[in-house]
């Protein structure tokens, strides 16, 4: 690793690999790097920055096409726009430039956004609230684009989704009126690359409130935003793809004051909130008071958030409340924020994989979730053991992720050394490509939710080539493990099923196809690590495993059905089963099989004799009661009725035994005035036509 | 069980009938105010058919009532009233193979069956009523009945008519106007009720054509309403 000295008090900006570390000395170039290992960070500096030593962070940093854009404030105030990309392609070091913004007025940036490779700048211009957009960033006029009836309040939140460009705008309130947020989305995106001042139209409302989170999140196609309410309570507004107005998402107590930020990985939003301290004031300035940040998630398929384990609460330094950020890549979720030593402190959530086969030994279901782990930030071109970036001088600001390169940035503040982004080195984030709502989320029997991300319920004796579908951010070798197989009375085996040692992945996110040689009966956990030379000295905690399970079920439920009851109706018959069991992928459906049967066709006759016609055939979800009633029948006659139970891997068990109560013959049924031969007619004619007559009752 | 709280209920209302009588004034007051007055009735109550079969087919444990009555008062205690109500009953049809199946659940069809019954009745009350400001009203009447029914079988007929038969009835009158005088007057003065009263009452039912053949929907009626006496 290289070494050299630190300048200070100078913004720098690294841009080196974990073991590459060597340093273009140039003009422009001012960043530090930093390895994200696990529960490690590396950094080395680098040298002279570009933006002043006094400057401080506007906010956290764009990426469009290979560039990334962020702005500064100087200690007048005054907005500066840099923009940062390769020297060359593979390049790991990255080349900065000022954006001029002379002809803007010395405007206030309010925010930044990408979308169709354009950078959009909010701006405050004077009281107006303005997007600009130019051509080329570097030259040119600075077209005005924001809704023309834009004229008040400040844009916040600038999002690209499903091919239309979003604005959130807050707009300040005053002794009579309360805060407001407006919601804004281009009209014709698709057709057109750029937008302008007229293709705007605004989604729902005006609603009172304030956005809390720095940006949008994007999530299982929908938008998100973090809002508080005018009753100081959290709220987070979801849009979908329609002109709908927002959905609001609330369950947290009142001391929930806001989402600081907010994170997907794993088909799960994730939101930080900010709770109210024990005097109830969080965050507010001049206080020593602890502040409390608790995470909230929602997956895919849940209809609201809940709250993580109590484990991932973190107190934070209130004056520094502003600071949290939360960020993703892959499934590994990074939490950043200034605790109350008032030190800089990042944790990670992940799937630790050395949990996995801990499972019996404490609360099962605790090891399955994700561990939120602190992670160290050490300096690449020291001695790992010595150094480390200084936690305690440096402040969070803001983490920021490369999804597609796999980079993790991170922005620090230091009273000393000034303002400073940091990279990690290129992260072999691995993406598991398969689409969950296709998928059964849980058991159909049990409704347990699957551990990790699961990939379904396979049955190998019909399925040849079991295989998962994945992609890195890095190029390299990786491994796909077996780490553990559950059978189907839960016991660990002992005897692994299959390791596969080394898959070459040659092209970044280039989708690769794993066969898994799958052979047992069970439950899977799988793991794809990246695996670098084996004479590197790369640790295990830095290949960035991913965990998946699948479920290989090969035997039909243990349990089968048997007919209780057959109930005869006019033309119908009314059946009733005994529910079967499977105790390892659960049962799922279950079929129901009828037909016309002479008298000689009784109790303890052989099911398999019986031909049942191709129609006389019913298939029903788990979910349904064991009942099911069979219609069109033909009165009169005798039927058979059999069931058999299907599992989610189809293994169905055999139809059920001939009983006694597996037989009906449909009957037009008898009512109470068939029973009492009562014949009615009309009201008013009885009325009529019937005489009062005092007679005694016939006793029945 | 039933037969119990039938006995319950009678011996409430003869208690409360004699208790009234014992501490009623001594000479009869007639409130003139309410002679000839008009009074509108909202019921709720339960109806308990007491004829097996239609305890087979629609369970034994009866079924919610609603009434809406009218009536006429003469000289504070005689009483003519017209009502009518609603009762529906939900049931199953009953399998007819059922005397060869001996388990429950075969003796039942699995179609179901639906009866509907619209009370209509006549009646004469008598009030022990001895001034406008008694507090604990008792009566006893009797009346005629006509009864509509509909039962409707599902995937089979609807048969509709009519029943008649008669009821003989004891209940008593809670006057509600001492609980808020202010509320009262201010009744009496915008809507022009005299009296408003909470009433418990039973009835029982004799509706079989008068012993005729065919349906019996005879059985006890346990209500409670509110009357407003104009």
């Amino acid at each position: 690793m290289s070494e050299k000295k630190f300048h200070s008090p100078v913004l720098t900006l690294v841009v080196t690999g974990l073991l590459l570390g060597h340093i273009t000395a140039g003009y422009l170039i001012a960043s530090k790097s930093v390895c994200f290992a696990g529960p490690s960070l590396y950094v080395s500096p680098q040298s002279k920055p570009p933006w002043g030593d006094e400057d401080s962070w506007g906010s956290r940093p764009v990426i469009v096409g290979d560039r990334l854009y962020l702005y500064t404030l100087t200690p007048a105030g005054k907005c500066r726009l840099w923009r940062g990309g390769p020297k060359k392609e593979d390049d790991p070091n990255l080349v900065w430039s000022e954006i001029n913004l002379t002809d803007l007025n010395s405007p206030d940036i309010t925010a930044l956004g990408s979308h169709k490779e354009h950078l959009y700048v909010a701006t405050r211009e004077g009281d107006s609230p303005r997007l600009r957009l130019r051509e080329d960033p570097n030259q040119g006029e600075w077209i005005q684009v924001n809704p023309s009836e834009m004229n008040s309040g400040t844009i916040t939140s600038i999002s690209s989704f499903n091919d239309y460009l979003y604005l959130g705008v807050t707009v300040k309130g005053t002794e009579d009126t309360a805060d407001s947020v407006r919601l804004w989305r281009s009209k014709e995106a698709k057709s057109t690359k750029k937008v302008a001042s007229t293709d705007w139209k605004q989604i729902g409302q005006s609603h009172a409130g304030l956005i809390t989170t720095s940006n949008f999140q994007e999530f299982e196609d929908k938008l998100y935003l973090g809002v508080k309410n005018t009753q100081d309570k959290a709220e987070v507004w979801m849009l979908d793809k329609s002109d709908s107005d927002r959905t609001i998402f609330s369950p947290w107590s009142e001391g929930a004051l806001s989402i600081a930020d907010m994170a997907a990985s794993d088909h799960t939003l994730s939101a930080i909130m900010l709770d109210n301290d024990d005097n109830g004031s969080a965050g507010g300035s001049g206080s020593d008071n602890k502040s409390t940040c608790r995470i909230w998630s929602m997956a895919w398929n849940e209809a609201n958030f809940s709250e993580a384990p109590s484990s991932w609460e973190k107190t934070i330094d209130p004056n520094q409340s502003a600071s949290l950020s939360m960020e993703s890549l892959g499934s590994y979720l990074f939490l950043g924020f200034n605790n109350t030593d008032k030190k800089m402190e990042i944790c990670q959530a992940y799937h630790d994989p050395n949990q996995v086969n801990q499972e019996n030994k404490k609360d099962q279901e605790d090891t399955k979730e994700k561990r939120l782990e602190p992670i160290t930030v050490n300096d690449m071109s020291k001695p790992q053991e010595q150094t480390a970036l200084d936690a305690s001088s440096n402040h969070f600001r803001w983490l920021y992720a490369d999804h597609n390169q796999g980079y993790l940035y991170l922005g620090t503040e230091d009273p000393n050394q000034g303002i400073t982004l940091w990279r990690s080195n290129k992260l072999p984030i691995i993406t598991i490509i398969y689409d969950p709502s296709k998928i059964d989320a849980k058991n159909p029997e049990t409704g347990k939710a699957y551990p990790y991300t699961f990939l379904g319920t396979f049955n190998s004796k019909v399925q040849e080539n079991m295989s998962v579908e994945w992609k890195s951010t890095k190029k390299g070798s990786y491994t796909v493990d077996l780490i553990q197989l559950k059978d189907p009375n839960d016991a660990i085996s002992q005897d692994p099923d299959f390791s596969i040692p080394s898959q070459q992945v040659d092209k970044e996110a280039k989708e690769i196809r794993t066969i898994l040689p799958v052979q047992k009966q069970g439950t899977y956990v799988v793991e794809i690590a990246w695996h670098p030379d084996p004479n590197s000295s790369v640790e295990n905690k830095e290949r960035y495993p991913v965990l998946f399970s699948l479920i290989n079920d090969t035997a039909p439920p243990e349990t089968a059905p048997s007919v209780i009851s057959v109930t005869s109706g006019n033309e119908k018959l009314l059946v009733k089963w005994s529910e079967a069991h499977d105790k390892l992928s659960g049962v799922k459906l279950y079929r129901v099989q009828w037909a016309q049967v002479p008298p000689e066709v009784d109790a303890g006759s052989d099911p398999n004799t019986i031909e049942f016609p191709g129609e006389n055939i019913h298939e029903q979800s788990k979910d349904e009661n064991c009942k099911y009633t069979i219609d069109n029948l033909i009165n009169g006659q005798r039927y058979v009725v059999l069931v058999s139970a299907i599992d989610a891997a189809n293994n169905a068990t055999s139809r059920s035994a001939i009983t006694g109560k597996s037989f009906g013959t449909p009957v037009k049924g008898l009512g109470l005035t068939d029973l009492v031969d009562e014949s009615g007619g009309c009201f008013l004619e009885t009325v009529r036509k019937d005489q009062i007559i005092f007679r005694r009752r016939e006793k029945r | 069980m039933r037969s119990r709280f039938s006995l319950l209920v009678l011996w409430c209302f003869v208690w409360v009938f004699i208790s009234t009588l014992l501490f009623s004034p001594g000479h009869k007051v007639m409130a003139e105010s309410l002679q000839g007055s008009y009074s509108a009735s909202l019921w709720g109550g339960y109806y308990l058919p007491k004829n097996s079969t239609f305890q087979e087919v629609y369970s034994d444990d009866g079924e919610f009532a609603g009434f809406l009555e009218f009536s006429k008062t003469w000289s504070s205690q005689i009483v003519v009233t017209l009502g009518g109500g609603w009762i529906h009953f939900s049931g199953r049809q009953v399998n007819p193979n059922a005397s060869q199946i001996d388990t429950d659940n075969e003796k039942y069809s699995a179609d179901s069956a639906k009866m509907t019954l619209v009370p209509g009745y006549l009646q004469f009350s008598y009030l022990f009523r001895y001034s406008q400001e008694q507090k604990l009203v008792p009566y006893l009447g009797a009346g005629l009945d006509a009864w509509g029914f509909q039962e409707k079988m599902k995937d089979g007929d609807t048969v509709t008519g009519a029943k008649y038969g008669y009821h003989g009835l004891v209940g008593v009158r809670l006057l509600l106007d001492w609980l808020d005088p202010d509320a009262a007057q201010s009744s009496l003065q915008e809507y022009g009720i005299d009296n408003t009263y909470l009433i418990l009452e039973a009835r029982w039912l004799r509706i079989d054509d008068f012993g005729g053949i065919g349906l019996d929907l005879s059985g006890p009626l346990y209500r409670v309403g509110l009357l407003w006496e104009f």
